[in-house]
């Protein structure tokens, strides 16, 4: 009877325990959400405010200066997303009469920028490139040119 | 070289070598690599870079490997750390003066400069000096654009035109830091391309095609080029469908890595944009583009009503033989099974007749087993017939040179103009066409004056005595007479002749094909085979070469009149090419299946436009819209040679193979698919499924070609008569001509290069637009002639035959016969077929290019 008795109360000091640690824990998970409930949200209003990306980004490609059609990008490429036909004019001077980088395959690794005995291809900080169409995300020379950041 | 053998260490290794060679060339050969860059193999070594320095056990200084001859017992050491600072200083001075502008640069990637820099690691140049910025000039050639400050001045250039093309048009100019290489003769230029090709660095670059591409980027295809023959091994450089340049392999072909200026610069009419890719049906006077089907089952449709109502008989065929072997076996089958006749014929023929005719008549044999490399251990050399320079033989004609200079062979030239291998023959006959018998003879009857007894290998051949006979008349002053020349220079020519105990005779059309044509031949090959040209282990030689690149394979497949493939007789003899068009204008043709022939340009004209006239149906199948395509009723559009898989035969019996370069334009397809689907629609079935399977098949038809592969692992040659060649010989008898008078027409006219421009079209079109800037054509006259109808060079006269005329620019020179004329054709012109007659040589029913009949008047 006494045995039984104690048992019982064990079980109920035991039963209140168990209640405070769980609530506890429930308080002490919850605390992240309610600091950040209170403090000002992290998420950027994309599109309409924009991140600052690290000055060693790499994002969409472009012409900074004339390429002389060299063919060291395509050589280098991992992805093989360059297409380049080289001509020669009259004079002798090689200029790529097409220049087309797949930015679909392409893998943004800036080896291209790297290869370019030239400074003429490089590697953007912009990374909004979107389209509906695959096609329409092969960028050509002309693109690639108007692509060139204002300030350089 | 002698045969002595040697003993020598390189690197450790005992090797065996043959006295005479370079170090260089047995450790090369024994693949043990020593660097190099002013070496080539085809090229006299000068030792100039010393990239290849050795260290010889004994010798205190170091020795450059390409000059040093080997000695027996030499230890060599070809890698050690003083040769390797020799080397590295020396690769860093040949940098001094080289720009780094490889990314502008065409070679990067296959330069050899580029290859050491990176082998030795040099990363910067350590040694600095003023560099004159010259950039690109004009080379001898505006084939080739030459960037002054890349040359490392290993003379590779000059040496190829020096030794191998022998025209000296560029050599060393100033002296010392000055040197560079300069055009000193411009004029003797020919545009071959041999400095181009040797060039380790981008000092020399091609011009034709403006598209370039780096070695990875592109993929080069080993085809056979089509223009002669020869059957040059080359090297389509291939960049997204496009062929944007020629290379050669050094080890394959009978080229080994030589091309001519129509090789490695005549390709860009493959992708001329008047090239026909539909199949079209004349309707009204009007072509109208239509599918496959109708253009097809109209052919068979045609072709089927014209069987039926006129019997097979009015059916003719002819083949170019730019054809493949596999196109031209399933074209005669067509005419011959489905259609049911023997009228086919092809201008390979032309030109090969005359030549096995008069080899049957001699030796029994169809072909000889001769190759070109035979020339070079030829130490007394005949040239007959066509001038091998202009014709565009270059090929052979640089092995002659290469026999004459580096053996010290003789040369005997017979044409009437002084050409380039004329100017360097120790004897230069300058006869007119078809006096060739006459000299031949004159040669005998001095050959058996001096020995009077030839041993039983001559004297117990078949015809001896009668030739002895024939030849009794043809005394030295005879023949100096008729020839018009010294009577010395006769017996000098014999003497060579006599002196000579390996002689080669190196012939081509227009030999042959004149009045009496394989009467010329004969009379050569009796020579031949009196002197011991003709021999059985293969040395010297009687070598034929022609300017179509199948023309051999054409005649063995079986596109003649009167032969089966493999040379064996039709049981009944059909109508050659002019026959057709004879029989045409009589109405007893009336439909012909033309297969990339243009006889408008190489037939005598009057009787061919008679003859298309007169058809009830003619079709045409051509890359592009040819004269005589433009009078055809349908046309078929052909694939072109880089297109193609199949194989060539070329003039030494070697059967090679065309690899399919680039993909044909949409629909396009081959020859042998074509003719098997004119044949589902009229009715038979003939089973093509691709070239690879015709092959087969020819091998099987063909006794010749047994043993041969479609891809085969090493070079090939369909089989030899070597051996038993002699077993059947017999001298031929030979009707020589007197001259005869002939007044109104003073001059004999021979035409070279009729059969060479096809595909790149005549003067007018220009498919060929790179090639056209250098190629002229001209008529080459004496100048006392030319001046006494008042022209100059570069005037236009008129050249009129009794068939016809046409008018071109004329070249005078000294070194023409009087009473010849020359028409040297790099581009085929329209006109000249207007200048030919109809008359046929009986026995090889081929029409007379040479020999015309002639007169010039001034425009």
């Amino acid at each position: 009877m006494v045995i039984s008795l104690l048992t019982g109360i064990w079980w109920f000091i035991r039963g209140i325990g168990l209640l405070v640690a769980s609530v506890f824990a429930l308080l002490k998970g919850l605390r992240l959400t309610f600091t950040k409930f209170f403090s000002r949200p992290v998420t950027i209003q994309y599109p309409e405010k924009k991140r600052e990306v690290s000055p060693r980004w790499r994002g969409i490609h472009y012409f900074e200066r004339d390429c002389v059609a060299c063919g060291l990008c395509v050589a280098i490429c991992p992805s093989q997303c360059i297409r380049l036909v080289a001509v020669e004019q009259d004079d002798g001077e090689r200029y790529p009469e097409t220049y087309e980088i797949n930015t679909v395959r392409c893998i943004y690794c800036g080896m291209c920028a790297e290869a370019c005995p030239v400074n003429a291809i490089k590697l953007g900080r912009n990374y909004e490139f979107v389209d509906y169409q695959r096609e329409a995300l092969v960028l050509d020379k002309e693109r690639l040119l108007a692509n060139a950041p204002e300030e350089v | 070289m002698g045969d002595e053998t040697v003993r020598i260490t390189i690197d450790g290794t005992e090797l065996q070598a043959e006295a005479g060679q370079t170090i260089l060339e047995v450790a090369r050969e024994n693949g043990i690599y020593v660097p190099t860059l002013c070496y080539h193999p085809r090229l006299l070594p000068i030792g100039s870079c010393r990239l290849c320095v050795v260290e010889i056990e004994g010798a205190d200084r170091p020795m450059t490997a390409c000059t040093t001859q080997v000695q027996d017992g030499i230890v060599v050491h070809t890698h050690t750390d003083r040769l390797h600072r020799i080397r590295l200083d020396a690769l860093k001075l040949i940098l001094v003066n080289h720009p780094l502008d490889c990314p502008q640069c065409d070679a990067a990637g296959v330069c050899e400069l580029q290859n050491l820099v990176f082998e030795f690691g040099i990363d910067q140049q350590e040694y600095q000096a003023t560099k004159s910025a010259q950039g690109m000039k004009e080379f001898a050639t505006p084939l080739i654009r030459q960037w002054g400050d890349r040359c490392v001045m290993c003379l590779r250039c000059i040496r190829a035109d020096h030794e191998i093309v022998r025209t000296h048009a560029i050599d060393v100019v100033g002296t010392g830091n000055e040197a560079h290489v300069g055009i000193t003769n411009p004029d003797a230029c020919i545009s071959c391309g041999e400095c181009l090709r040797v060039c380790p660095v981008g000092a020399l670059t091609e011009r034709v095609s403006r598209t370039k591409a780096r070695p990875w980027q592109s993929q080069k295809v080993l085809t056979t080029c089509h223009y002669c023959s020869l059957g040059c091994q080359l090297e389509l450089t291939v960049f997204e469908n496009k062929v944007i340049g020629v290379t050669a392999p050094e080890d394959r072909g009978a080229n080994r890595g030589s091309l001519c200026q129509r090789g490695i610069f005549g390709y860009d009419f493959l992708h001329h944009p008047q090239r026909i890719t539909a199949p079209m049906i004349k309707g009204a006077g009007q072509w109208k583009e239509v599918p496959w089907e109708e253009a097809l089952s109209h052919t068979a449709a045609m072709v089927n009503k014209v069987v039926m109502g006129n019997g097979p008989e009015a059916v003719g065929g002819l083949i170019s033989p730019r054809s493949t072997n596999e196109e031209i076996y399933l074209f005669q089958r067509f005419m011959r099974e489905v259609v049911g006749t023997n009228n086919i014929d092809s201008t390979g023929r032309l030109c090969l007749e005359p030549h096995r005719l008069a080899i049957q008549e001699i030796l029994g044999n169809n072909y000889l087993p001769y190759t070109l490399d035979d020339i070079i251990r030829g130490d007394c050399i005949v040239v007959a017939g066509g001038d091998l320079d202009a014709n565009n033989n270059i090929i052979a004609a640089n092995r002659i040179r290469e026999a004459l200079w580096r053996t010290g062979a003789r040369l005997i030239v017979l044409h009437p103009r002084q050409g380039r291998l004329a100017e360097e023959a120790d004897c230069w006959f300058s006869l007119r066409p078809g006096a060739e018998a006459i000299w031949a003879l004159g040669m005998i009857n001095l050959l058996l004056k001096d020995k009077e007894g030839w041993g039983p290998s001559v004297d117990g051949i078949k015809g001896f005595n009668e030739l002895k006979e024939a030849a009794k008349e043809f005394t030295p002053a005879a023949v100096a007479k008729e020839i018009g020349c010294s009577q010395e220079l006769v017996r000098e020519a014999a003497g060579h002749l006599i002196n000579a105990k390996q002689p080669a005779f190196v012939c081509s059309p227009p030999l042959g094909q004149g009045p009496n044509g394989v009467d010329q031949i004969t009379a050569l090959a009796n020579l031949a085979l009196l002197c011991g040209a003709l021999t059985d282990t293969g040395e010297g030689g009687f070598h034929w070469v022609g300017p179509q690149s199948n023309m051999v394979g054409a005649v063995e497949m079986g596109a003649a009149p009167t032969l089966l493939p493999g040379y064996a007789p039709a049981s009944e003899r059909g109508l050659s090419s002019v026959e057709m068009f004879q029989a045409a204008a009589k109405r007893k043709i009336k439909a012909l299946f033309i297969v990339g022939e243009d006889p408008l340009l190489t037939l005598p004209r009057s009787l061919v436009e008679e003859g298309l006239a007169a058809l009830e149906f003619l079709v045409a199948q051509d890359m592009f819209l040819s004269e005589t395509a433009e009078r055809a009723h349908v046309f078929l559009p052909a694939l072109s040679f880089a297109e193609l898989d199949g194989t060539f035969t070329n003039c030494e019996g070697r059967v090679q193979r065309l690899h399919r370069a680039l993909k044909p334009p949409e629909g396009l397809r081959w020859g042998g698919e074509i003719f098997a689907e004119v044949a589902s629609y009229m009715g038979s079935e003939m089973t093509v499924v691709s070239p690879a399977a015709v092959f087969e098949e020819i091998i099987n038809a063909n006794p010749f070609y047994k043993g041969t592969m479609f891809d085969p692992h090493a070079p090939q040659r369909r089989n030899g008569s070597g051996g038993e060649l002699l077993k059947e010989a017999a001298f031929g008898v030979v009707k020589t001509e007197q001259e005869q008078g002939k007044k109104d027409y003073p001059f004999y006219l021979s035409i070279e290069g009729i059969f060479s421009s096809h595909l790149i079209g005549h003067d007018h079109q220009r498919r060929a637009q790179v090639l056209a800037h250098v190629a002229r054509s001209y008529l080459a006259m004496n100048a006392e002639e030319a001046a006494k109808i008042g022209v100059a060079d570069g005037d236009r006269v008129r050249i009129v035959t009794p068939w016809g005329e046409m008018e071109i620019g004329v070249k005078g020179s000294e070194g023409m016969r009087k009473d010849c004329l020359c028409l040297s054709l790099a581009l085929c012109n329209v006109d000249v077929s207007r200048l030919m007659g109809p008359q046929l040589d009986p026995r090889s029913l081929v029409p007379a290019y040479g020999r015309v009949p002639a007169k010039v008047e001034k425009v």
